[in-house]
């Protein structure tokens, strides 16, 4: 079949219209509410009240402080458990249960998943039990109401997007690639640092990505293991939208988050761009 | 003393033996060849030596060195892979300068080695080319260059001329062979392509089934094949049924069941000569009739129906004085007349 320019446009037709009434329409929407007050007159004065508040920078900072911490602590659990799903479990059916159980909690709800979390991680919880019976800590750790508690839900949630993407990346490195690096001399440290990994940069980056992505933006796992004590921009903007009604500062806020997301992925791109190489 | 001395080497795989006791001597500076099908063993064989593959018994030495227990890395030996394996992040000159740098040479003597290995198999000012911006010629050089960087005693190359074109294999032949010459490296080539390990080999190892056929000079695999698998894998071959009585050219040993005590004999298609003079002096000879010619690269084959098979002849030139269906006789002298082994 010839693609012909009307046959083209037949086919992307709607996916553009869909990708444009549901996404870039109440994007722009937002854009809108940001830049106008109640009046509907031009303003950036919502973006002034962001910018030039240190509370807001507060937030940002544990935002993105979370957003950092989840993605490295994923790749840095995720990489060898692609390796063993790919290198080392050699048994068919084995590998598919493994991936199956890593593919699991996918298929749950996130706030089933986070109460889960917030039974395991309370005062009297199992991890806390099991800390005290072990004589590892004297009292109960505080986990619920921390940064550590919502690192420990984001980092369960997202790892298996991770081990997917990592493990894909893996999969496709030509081991011939390997043999070569150990035929000109080097071990099996230096053939991971030198050769498979920068192979499998890509890989890593496009799924660190994704999980960054997510965890700037999620709210669920957040507000149910924040116990009310930490905010991240996502619950601030929840709060306008759904207690407050100001669509106009929620708005700034959004597209705030969007806009420091966009960068930071950005810089993320062109590092691991200029790495490959 | 011989560089490489592999020592009755099996392996299998499962249930399945991909070499069985395979014994080999290469000296250095030698250009050896691994010939033969696919599915051999050559290449099993290959790896065995670069150590990405454990032998299941006997062992091999390099350099006097017993290295059957060391990984890939402890080898002093350099390997050219089938599909080059350059490294796709790398350029030429860090894919090159890799092997120096592992072996903790400098940095910078790590270049002017990389550059000079690279000058050496004609790549200069391209170092800075990705393997996927260059040619299948041109990657087939990095690789090369990558794999005598090291100058390495012993360089193995699995089949790596088989992904260029007829043109440009047969040009990379010749430099590859004269590259060997001038820097003196042991060479062991794996190839399926009889006509590359006879341009090439000081010694070709024919293989067959996991096993050694043979292993000889160009001239002597070609001329004295000591087994039936040899003879026909090398060129063309007509086979016939030796008695003590002499050579019946009248009985090909297929379809024909030889009588104990006779053995068999290759007549190679040039030694058969074929005449329409009905009388024959010396040799032996048989009548028969013209089935096809055909003519290629200025050689002619006829293929003449004669006793219970076709025989096959040879002879230079396009213009023969024979048609198809003609009555002919065949003649072959006695010294033409060799007889296999087994």
């Amino acid at each position: 079949m010839r693609s012909t320019p009307a046959i083209v446009a037949g086919l992307i037709a709607l996916p553009v219209s869909f990708f444009t009434a549901f996404f870039l329409v109440p994007l722009i929407v937002v854009l809108i509410a940001s830049l106008t007050n109640g009046d509907g007159q031009l303003t950036f004065a919502h973006y002034a009240r962001i910018l030039f508040d240190a509370y807001h920078w507060d937030i940002l900072l544990v935002t993105f402080r979370l957003g950092l911490l989840t993605t490295l602590i994923c790749v840095v659990l995720a990489y060898p458990l692609a390796w063993y799903l790919v290198r080392i479990a050699k048994w068919r059916a084995w590998r598919r249960l493994c991936v199956i159980l890593v593919v699991l909690p996918l298929f749950t709800s996130n706030i089933v998943r986070s109460f889960g979390w917030m039974i395991l991680l309370g005062r009297r919880g199992m991890i806390n039990d099991w800390l005290v019976g072990a004589g590892l800590v004297e009292r109960p750790v505080r986990f619920i109401g921390t940064e550590t508690g919502i690192l420990i839900g984001l980092v369960y949630i997202l790892l298996p997007f991770v081990v997917l993407t990592i493990g894909n990346a893996l999969a496709k490195v030509d081991p011939s690639y390997e043999h070569a690096s150990a035929d000109l001399g080097a071990g099996r440290v230096s053939t991971f640092y030198h050769v498979t990994f920068p192979l499998t940069l890509p890989g890593a980056v496009s799924g660190a990505i994704l999980v960054f992505a997510l965890t700037v933006s999620a709210y669920v796992t957040p507000a149910l293991l924040s116990g009310g004590q930490i905010t991240v921009l996502p619950m601030l903007i929840f709060q306008q939208y759904s207690s407050v009604f100001d669509f106009h500062y929620g708005g700034a806020l959004a597209i705030t988050l969007l806009v420091f997301t966009l960068a930071m992925i950005g810089l993320a791109s062109m590092v691991s761009r200029r790495g490959g190489q | 003393m011989a560089i490489l001395a592999i020592r009755d080497v099996s392996k299998s795989f499962g249930r399945h033996t991909a070499l069985d006791s395979v014994s080999l001597t290469v000296n250095p500076g030698e250009f050896v060849s691994l010939l033969g099908p696919s599915g051999c063993g050559k290449t099993t064989l290959l790896r065995l030596v670069a150590g990405f593959l454990q032998p299941s018994v006997g062992s091999i030495e390099i350099d006097g060195r017993d290295v059957t227990a060391l990984p890939p890395n402890k080898r002093p030996l350099n390997t050219v892979f089938q599909n080059y394996a350059l490294f796709p992040h790398m350029t030429f000159l860090q894919n090159v300068a890799y092997g120096p740098l592992r072996a903790g040479v400098a940095k910078q003597d790590a270049r002017s080695r990389a550059l000079e290995a690279l000058e050496m198999v004609g790549l200069v000012g391209l170092q800075e080319r990705y393997p996927r911006e260059a040619s299948g010629g041109q990657q087939q050089r990095a690789a090369l260059a990558r794999a005598i960087v090291n100058r390495p005693k012993l360089l193995l190359l699995d089949e790596p001329l088989s992904a260029l074109d007829l043109q440009l294999r047969r040009r990379m032949q010749i430099e590859l062979k004269q590259l060997q010459e001038r820097i003196g490296i042991a060479f062991i080539f794996v190839t399926h392509d009889q006509e590359e390990a006879m341009t090439m080999s000081d010694h070709i190892v024919v293989m067959n089934a996991g096993s050694i056929e043979q292993i000889g000079t160009g001239n002597e695999i070609y001329r004295a094949p000591e087994t039936r698998f040899v003879a026909e894998f090398i060129g063309e071959a007509n086979f016939f049924v030796v008695s003590p009585s002499g050579c019946d050219l009248a009985a090909q040993p297929d379809g024909f069941e030889p009588s104990p005590g006779s053995r068999i004999a290759v007549v190679r298609p040039e030694h058969v000569e074929v005449t329409t003079d009905a009388d024959v002096s010396n040799g032996f000879s048989i009548g028969g009739v013209v089935e096809t010619i055909s003519g290629v690269g200025g050689v002619t084959s006829i293929r003449v129906r004669a006793g219970n098979g076709l025989i096959i002849a040879k002879r230079l030139g396009m213009e023969v004085p024979i048609a198809a269906g003609q009555a002919v006789r065949l003649c072959v002298a006695r010294h033409n007349v060799h007889v296999i082994g087994r």
